[in-house]
């Protein structure tokens, strides 16, 4: 080591050693001092320097370490105070207690407050001191449930809701939570007890609330549902479910209109839309649903809109069953527009549609319709003499076969009382009807069975077409008119309506008018036509017929009168007058245009017609024996004519008049014989003596083999039954001829002779050869006396 | 077993340590030297070519260091030759060198599978210290190894400064190298101790934010702040003062012993703290201080702990790494914890070693090896 260096050395000493050397080794300096020693006296400066440092850094690494646990300590303090703040200035009061005794060990200032206590005696609780003996048991499981738990945090928790009892006595109602914690370093349970008196009290209410809206909803008669805004059924109350016969599952989550057919559930469905939308608030609407046995009953559906706090609405569905009163409107709607007796349909539908095809016809230019208007014949006859169950049974069965005559569009109605009309539509032309009309016809004309009787009515049938018409109105009118001239025409016929036809009724309605005075302004007289043996032109008979001479409109054919005087009952009174002239007439004559035989009798009659009508009145027969009474004839002279149709029809009720009659010892002849009905038993209970064979068939005698064949068939027909044939009608020699050929007995006609009156009779019967020769020569040309 | 230790003098040749027994037969040559010196060239070659011509079938591991151990001295500015022959044994030397951004594990699995298992005792790796993960480099090579071998070393260092390390097998050393020699024999006697000699002290802190082994904050307060508040005056000498409060990772908060980490380098700018090892994010760690004492006191500990492991037996070579932070603390006492391990170890035995960046030690609870730092770790050998 150099001098310099040890120099340096020296001056670098610690102070501590440099002092102690100085003490220990006086005068010593870098120089004095050998180099081994220098060399240690420097090694052992720098252990000085060495400790000074340590010491040092152990200073500083105290002052640090303690500041740094000073620090930490006070934050810790904070920390902790906070913390206790958390405690105790908690809102909710919080309760420390040992979960095993429930030993309260900590309580907070709210605690305090709440329960009353002062501190020092709440901490001397247990928790369960807190709640009422009833409610204490719960505690305990709430308490033990977390006590034993393992330390997982979400099982160290329980939560009870449960009633404390405070200072006072007051009771209210609090959601415990128990919670583990360790505190003071062991385990105990942290309760947190929130006042929930109000909360508790205030469910309560709504709870009563909904308890009683939900009574109203299972009770209300009413069927109520609850859907989603589209629709789909959410709940449904029990009048829901039974109306519709679902149970509650099997209705929710359904579509409402899944319920319905799909044509009634479409437009409900769109409405429901709109509904949702908000474009209104409430709908209804009657349509069917169909119940879970198939069955369809008929709702009244109102469905309205809740809006709902937050969420999107609901929409809520009341539905009545209302299938009783749709039957009933069903019913007053066919009441208003069905006839009730035959189920067609009545006037004011008739009259209706009738409008609908005449607007149609104007719109799509005038296609053809047509209107008939049928009235039956004779149908009073059925109705009086059978009563009116049998007239209401004849009503229905004329309904149906009028309404089986018609085509499928056509419309039939009865209008009332024996009046059917029907609606022809698209017809092609006037024949078309009229072969329908007669289709009509011949349906009704058939017998129709009215219980143990067969009665046969006839119709008239009036037809208007819808061009002569401008109104419904107008139309039914003019096929009325057109009916009643066919009733004027001799009935059982169709007549079309011709403009001029209203005049003609008219006329025909004044006819009847002026025929009631006619009798007492002695307007009638009688005409006679002879009727005569046929293949010796001897005359027989008379027959009596009726004219009247107006004194404006001169003389009216009785084909005109007669039916109307038959409707209007006039008949009797006219008949009566007849029956007395007649026979008052004949018996004039007796005394001189015929001999009489030895026993003072004669062979010839006189023939009165006699209507329905006639022999439906009670002083018939009374009428007919003061006729033949006062003109003193003998009964077996007058032949009483009735037309095979009104015999068939009134034979069943008039059987004791007609048995009277027979009695009086009149005789009957068959008007019209062959083109009605009559039944072979009537020619043998009924005093008929005489079938006057019906014009038609003379007519067709000369040409038509058919009719030649049944003029034989019922000449043999009366010569078996011992009856006098007459042929009606007899108006060409051949005609003549031939009925001779056919056998028949008797004729009468325009070929010999026309009806006239009594002073031409006379002469005419008086002209003729052979006229008044009686058999007194043999009685084989007397004809036998039925 | 036997050893040879010779040192590089001015003449620029290798003298014989006057208590050494030459051989010829050496396998294995131990260079260790401060990096300058190992930095020239020339001089290294000249040195190799020496060794070569005394142990022409040595392979030579070079390795830098803050301090060469030759015996109970520290021998700075110098290279200081060890060379050891197993007489019934051989080894195994090999080297890989570490990419730039490479998995240190990766490198160190690489190094180690390029030593054959069979018989494989001891392993000892010396490693470059500043490019390197230490820890990782340990994980990958113990991962690699068979569990019954020792596994010891050290990371390179350089002297006081923190610019290069250097290391290298047959060849002049460099940066990035690792290398690996593996000792093979039945009759080998492998025996280690590792002793700090530092004391936690103060409160447990935790790591709250740091990436890899640079520390940023303590608790939420950044690191370097707290080290500066406890180096008082001594803050002035940073970053190399804070060699004297090492941290200590503890694996869990109740733990007595951890790893110990020291301080490579600071950041004022970021107010961080690098250190020779990996230092996790959430790790629990306590400061921790010493005195010179007790540090000689850790390296006496540490070589009883070794020649109790020994049986016996007596050591041949004792290869000491201890660590710079030591020495700078210990300063010119430095040479009392040698003198003290050497009396520890029954004054027996050639000490060679370093003075390193970070020791590779097996960490006495796992018995693994992990890095250490601050420590003194002791690795005898012997053949029975």
């Amino acid at each position: 080591m150099s001098e310099s260096r040890s120099a340096t050395a020296f001056d670098a000493l610690h102070p501590v050693l440099a002092r102690q050397l100085r003490r220990h080794l006086r005068g010593a300096n870098a120089t004095s001092v050998p180099p081994d020693l220098l060399r240690l006296i420097t090694a052992v400066s720098e252990s000085y320097h060495d400790a000074d440092d340590e010491r040092r850094l152990m200073a500083s690494t105290i002052e640090a370490t303690s500041a740094e646990l000073v620090d930490r300590h006070e934050r810790l303090e904070i920390s902790e105070r906070g913390y206790r703040e958390l405690f105790e200035s908690n809102p909710w009061p919080l309760l420390v207690c040992d979960p095993a005794t429930l030993q309260l060990i900590a309580v907070n200032a709210t605690a305090v407050e709440r329960y009353g206590y002062d501190r020092d005696t709440l901490c001397a609780l247990r928790l369960d001191e807190l709640s009422p003996d009833a409610d204490a048991a719960a505690l305990y499981a709430c308490v033990s449930a977390v006590a034993g738990a393992s330390n997982h945090p979400s099982a160290a928790r329980n939560t009870l809701r449960t009633r404390h009892r405070a200072a006072g006595g007051c009771v209210i109602d609090v959601d415990l939570t128990a919670q583990q914690i360790a505190y003071d370093g062991r385990r105990a349970c942290l309760v947190a007890a929130v006042d929930v008196t109000d909360q508790v009290a205030a469910y309560r209410a709504v709870r009563a609330g909904e308890t009683r809206l939900r009574s109203i909803f299972d009770h209300a008669a009413l069927g109520i549902c609850e859907m989603d805004v589209d629709g789909v059924i959410l709940e449904t109350n029990p009048a829901f479910q039974r109306l519709l016969g679902y149970s509650a599952d099997e209705l929710q989550g359904r579509a409402l209109t899944s319920l319905s057919p799909s044509d009634d559930a479409s437009v409900t469905y769109s409405s429901m839309r709109e509904l949702a939308a908000g474009r209104h608030d409430t709908f209804s609407v009657e349509q069917r649903f169909t119940r879970q046995n198939s069955a369809s009953i008929w709702g009244s559906l109102t469905v309205s809109r809740m809006d709902l706090d937050g969420g999107s609405p609901r929409l809520l569905a009341l539905l009545q069953d209302v299938t009783e009163q749709k039957e009933l409107e069903a019913q007053l709607t066919r009441q208003a527009f069905q006839d009730s007796l035959t189920g067609l349909a009545n006037r004011a539908l008739f009259r209706d549609r009738v409008a609908h095809a005449l607007a149609r016809a104007a719109r799509s230019g005038g296609q053809r319709l047509a209107v008939l208007f049928v009235d039956l014949d004779s149908f009073k006859t059925v109705n009086d003499g059978l009563g009116h169950a049998a007239g209401d049974r004849l009503l229905v069965t004329v309904g149906n076969r009028l309404a089986g005559s018609m085509r499928a569009g056509d419309t039939v109605a009865r209008l009332g009382g024996d009046e059917f009309a029907v609606l022809l539509e698209e017809v092609v032309d006037e024949s078309e009807v009229l072969d329908i009309a007669e289709r009509a016809l011949a349906a009704i004309r058939s017998p129709i069975q009215v219980g143990p009787s067969e009665v046969f009515v006839g119709a008239s049938i009036g037809i208007a077409f819808g061009c002569n018409a401008t109104s419904a109105d107008d139309l039914l009118r003019n096929s009325d008119v057109a009916m009643y001239a066919a009733k004027g025409d001799g009935k059982g016929r169709c007549v079309v309506f011709e403009p001029g036809m209203h005049e003609r009724v008219v006329e025909r309605q004044q006819l009847e008018a002026d025929l009631r005075p006619a009798l007492e302004r002695g307007e009638f007289r009688i005409v006679y036509q002879p009727i005569l043996e046929l293949s010796t032109s001897r005359p027989r008979g008379v027959e009596a017929l009726l004219r009247w001479c107006h004194p404006q409109r001169g003389f009216i054919p009785p084909a005109r009168f007669i039916g109307a005087a038959e409707e209007t009952g006039l008949i009797v009174p006219i008949g009566r007058w007849v029956l007395e002239q007649a026979c008052l007439q004949v018996a004039e004559w007796r005394g001189r245009l015929w001999d009489l035989d030895e026993n003072g009798e004669t062979d010839f009659t006189i023939s009165v017609n006699l209507s329905g009508r006639q022999l439906r009145d009670d002083d018939l027969v009374d009428d007919v024996r003061n006729a033949i009474t006062r003109a003193q004839l003998p009964p077996s002279m007058l032949v009483l004519e009735i037309t095979e149709s009104v015999l068939v029809n009134e034979v069943e009720m008039q059987t004791g008049r007609l048995e009277m009659l027979r009695a009086l010892g009149v005789r009957l002849a068959i008007d019209d014989f062959g083109t009605g009905y009559s039944s072979l038993s009537y020619l043998q209970r009924f005093p008929v003596a005489v079938l006057k064979i019906d014009k038609s068939f003379t007519d067709g005698i000369g040409r038509n083999s058919h009719d030649v064949a049944i003029v034989r068939t019922i000449v043999a027909l009366a010569g078996t039954l011992h009856l006098s044939a007459v042929a009606e009608g007899v108006e060409a020699a051949d005609q003549h001829e031939a009925l001779v050929e056919a056998g028949c007995e008797l004729g009468q006609g325009f070929h010999f002779a026309r009806p006239v009156e009594p002073a031409e009779l006379e002469r005419i019967l008086e002209s003729w050869p052979n006229a008044w020769t009686t058999t007194r020569v043999g009685a084989v040309s007397a004809p036998p006396v039925p | 077993m036997q050893v040879t230790q010779l040192l590089w003098d001015a003449t620029r040749a290798w003298r014989p340590a006057p208590n050494n027994a030459d051989s010829t037969d050496a396998q294995l040559v131990l260079l260790f030297g401060d990096r300058p010196t190992l930095s020239d060239h020339a001089l290294v070659i000249d040195a190799l070519a020496a060794l070569w011509r005394r142990y022409p079938c040595a392979a030579i591991v070079c390795c830098s260091g803050g301090g060469q151990i030759s015996g109970v001295d520290i021998m700075d500015d110098t290279l200081v030759a060890t060379a050891i022959q197993l007489d019934h044994g051989t080894v195994i030397a090999a080297a890989t060198t570490h990419a730039p951004k490479e998995n240190s594990a990766d490198a160190g699995a690489r190094l180690a599978a390029e030593l054959p298992t069979d018989g494989l005792r001891y392993v000892m790796v010396l490693s470059d210290g500043l490019c390197v993960n230490g820890s990782a480099l340990v994980r990958g090579m113990t991962a690699a190894l068979p569990d019954s071998v020792t596994l010891s070393g050290g990371l390179a260092a350089d002297s006081g400064e923190f610019a290069a390390t250097l290391v290298g097998l047959n060849e002049v050393p460099v940066s990035g190298r690792i290398a690996a020699i593996g000792f093979y024999g039945e009759r080998l006697v492998v025996a280690h101790g590792s002793l700090g000699g530092w004391e936690m002290f103060g409160p447990d802190r935790l790591v709250t934010r740091s990436v890899g082994n640079v520390v940023h904050e303590l608790d939420g307060q950044p690191a370097l702040a707290l080290y500066k508040r406890y180096l008082g005056s001594f803050a002035d000498g940073l970053p190399a003062s804070a060699l004297l409060f090492p941290l200590c990772l503890k694996a869990h908060e109740g733990a007595e012993t951890g790893l110990v980490r020291t301080v490579l380098g600071v950041s004022e700018i970021e107010n961080s703290m690098t250190f020779a090892g990996d230092v996790p994010e959430g790790t629990c760690v306590r400061l921790m201080r010493t005195s010179r004492e007790e540090l000689v006191a850790g390296a006496e500990g540490a070589s009883a702990v070794a020649r109790r492991e020994l049986g016996g037996v007596e050591p041949s070579l004792v290869l000491l790494v201890s660590c710079i932070g030591r020495r700078l603390v210990l300063k010119h006492r430095v040479d009392e914890e040698l003198e003290s391990a050497f009396d520890a170890m029954g004054s027996v035995g050639v000490f060679a070693g370093f003075y390193s960046f970070g020791e590779i030690a097996p960490s006495e609870p796992e018995g693994f090896s992990a890095l250490h730092n601050q420590t003194m770790t002791i690795t005898a050998l012997a053949e029975r």
